[in-house]
């Protein structure tokens, strides 16, 4: 298959709410292919959104994403989202469908129908899944049990596991450690840095916990209220920025932002 | 100080006051709604009757109607009808040296009043009747009956589920994005829902005359219309956070059918496919009466024909099989959910 990542191109992204609010403004960024880039940001601040923006979940009201050059739109959506891959806070597992099944599940794009609705794989794929289970450490065991009954460090391995089942060139990581405990979330972003490092995928990973960041970015985005407060290196991060970012009572939103410091 | 303000606010809590102006007035209106509509469905003949019947019952009061009630209705049942007669002379190639296993042959000797064509005089004349006797052949006739009815549930199961699925995925708002199709396939389950089976069993008769074809496919029609309504609602409510993760890799509609929702709601599939499977064998019985097959029609046929230790056998029967089949789902539903 083939490897290697895509660039990501945020070209003045804007997004409002049917109720009106704003939850995106003017967002300009360019992710160069490979990169690890965290998205940083308390909760509101407009991470999941820019997210799904990439993977046409969401449509931004103005501006455009391009990926690779091409821009997202509707009619190559679904060639585009199959070499995206994602994965959730909530992981987004099948219940009641086996760890197997849902590892596979993440080729899906690459399938032919008739082989999912008739669960006939390609012994190619199950030996695939096979190794990619092996890769972010479930066993054996673990193999026919239901995904509901893993544990949430084992659903969240499960998932990354799903999202490099279709040799993703981006993904998408969306706060992929809140509901683990630091030591489980510490070794699912291992697992995921390590991985997306061994692909040459791009990855983009929302996060709210700055140590996290610090640790695994290449390079940190800081959102507040859907604009760009920072850009850049973790090592450039200063207090004033956190200051704003983790803004216990809210100050009034920049109304530019804070001067650029130079990307990675 | 605290304290003090919480208590008072608790004092102007309101409490609701479990019987107020409005809970009598409530009460009066439903009394006098079950008074009006009682008497369009006398009611009150019904108790009478009743309470004559079970007072002549014990002797009470010399009951002349009495006679006639449910008491009179089980004299009748009982005893139960289990052997089978039938007249030598009607079966074809009757073979006295093989009979069947347990059958004998009885010989009834009678006078029988006939006519004489040269005198025109009524004349009694002996008779010798010979009739093959299997003391267990009505039960097994019911046996075999009952056995068509259980095949033609377990086929108009089928058909529903057939008919149902693919209306369902049309009606599931998460499967079928297109408004249109959504609100037709409603209409088409609401339509199949509106039409009992018992009236389109007599449609179905005579399409496809007497017998076990119109039944399935009544029951069947029936089926689809429940199967199509719990199985989109089904899908609906599963949780759509596995859907969106496939949506977000580029599956398309059907996958993410077969892959995101299909094994979240099989459990209620298979729960709502019992309770229809259930429902349908009951229902075999009674479309039998208008002519879909099984025991519901043996059981209409001996009914017109005054033969009500045939009818208790058959009402036996179907009370055995709707037992185990109780028990069967129960089974089943805890192995599956």
């Amino acid at each position: 298959m083939s490897s290697g990542g895509l660039d990501i191109r945020f070209e003045h992204i804007g997004k409002r709410w049917s109720d009106g609010t704003q939850a995106l403004g003017g967002i300009e960024l360019a992710i160069p292919a490979g990169q690890f880039c965290v998205l940083l940001g308390h909760s509101g601040a407009g991470k999941s959104t820019l997210l799904r923006c990439v993977n046409g979940l969401e449509t931004p009201s103005e501006g455009r994403v391009l990926i690779g050059g091409q821009p997202v739109e509707r009619r190559s959506l679904r060639s585009q989202r199959s070499r995206i891959a994602m994965v959730h806070q909530h992981f987004g597992l099948v219940p009641r469908s086996n760890a197997a099944a849902n590892v596979v599940a993440g080729a899906v794009a690459q399938l032919p129908l008739w082989r999912v609705m008739t669960g006939l794989y390609p012994e190619q794929l199950k030996r695939k899944a096979c190794a990619l289970l092996e890769a972010v450490g479930l066993e054996e065991i673990h193999l026919h049990r239901r995904a509901e009954r893993l544990s949430g460090g084992q659903q969240q391995r499960l998932g990354l596991a799903r999202a490099f089942m279709a040799d993703p060139a981006i993904i998408l990581a969306d706060e992929p450690v809140a509901s683990l405990d630091p030591s489980l979330g510490r070794e699912v972003l291992d697992l995921l840095k390590a991985q997306a490092r061994e692909r040459g995928a791009t990855v983009l990973c929302s996060l709210h916990q700055l140590d996290f960041a610090r640790t695994y970015a290449d390079r940190i985005v800081a959102l507040h209220r859907g604009r760009v407060i920072f850009d850049g290196p973790p090592e450039a991060l200063c207090e004033r920025d956190l200051a704003v970012i983790y803004a216990k009572s809210e100050p009034a939103p920049p109304l530019e932002p804070i001067p650029f410091k130079e990307a990675v | 100080m605290t304290s003090n303000s919480l208590r008072q606010g608790a004092a102007a809590w309101s409490y609701p006051q479990p019987f107020g102006a409005k809970g009598v007035l409530i009460v009066i209106a439903a009394l006098a709604l079950l008074f009006f509509t009682g008497q369009r469905v006398e009611v009150g003949r019904m108790i009478s009757l009743t309470g004559t019947a079970l007072l002549s019952k014990a002797g009470v009061v010399e009951g002349e109607r009495g006679g006639r009630g449910l008491g009179n209705v089980m004299d009748r049942l009982f005893p139960l009808q289990i052997s089978d007669r039938q007249d030598v002379a009607r079966i074809a190639d009757f073979d006295p040296e093989h009979l069947p296993p347990l059958a004998y042959v009885e010989e009834i000797h009678a006078q029988e009043e006939a006519l004489n064509p040269a005198t025109l005089q009524l004349e009694s004349r002996p008779v010798t009747k010979t009739y093959l006797v299997r003391p267990l052949g009505y039960l097994g006739h019911v046996a075999i009956k009952t056995l068509e009815t259980m095949e033609i549930a377990l086929w108009g199961t089928l058909v529903g589920i057939v008919i149902g699925l693919p209306l369902a995925m049309l009606a599931a708002r998460n499967i079928m994005p297109h408004g249109p199709v959504r609100f037709v396939a409603r209409a088409a389950v609401s339509f199949l829902r509106a039409v009992p089976e018992l009236i389109s069993a007599l449609f179905l008769v005579i399409a496809y005359g007497f017998g076990p074809i119109a039944g399935f496919m009544a029951l069947g029609l029936h089926a689809a219309s429940a199967l199509g309504k719990f199985y989109a609602d089904d899908m609906e409510n599963a949780d759509p956070r596995p859907q969106e993760a496939l949506v977000a890799i580029g599956a398309g509609r059907l996958a993410i059918w077969r892959m995101a929702v299909l094994p979240q709601v099989m459990p209620q599939f298979i729960g709502a496919t019992l309770y229809v499977l259930d429902r349908n064998v009951r229902m075999a019985t009674v479309i039998g009466l208008v002519g879909g097959g099984g025991i519901g029609q043996e059981l209409k046929g001996r009914y017109d024909m005054f033969e009500y230790g045939h009818v208790g056998t058959i009402l036996i029967a179907i009370f055995l099989v709707v037992l185990v089949l109780d028990q069967v789902s129960a089974r089943l539903r805890r192995r599956f959910l």
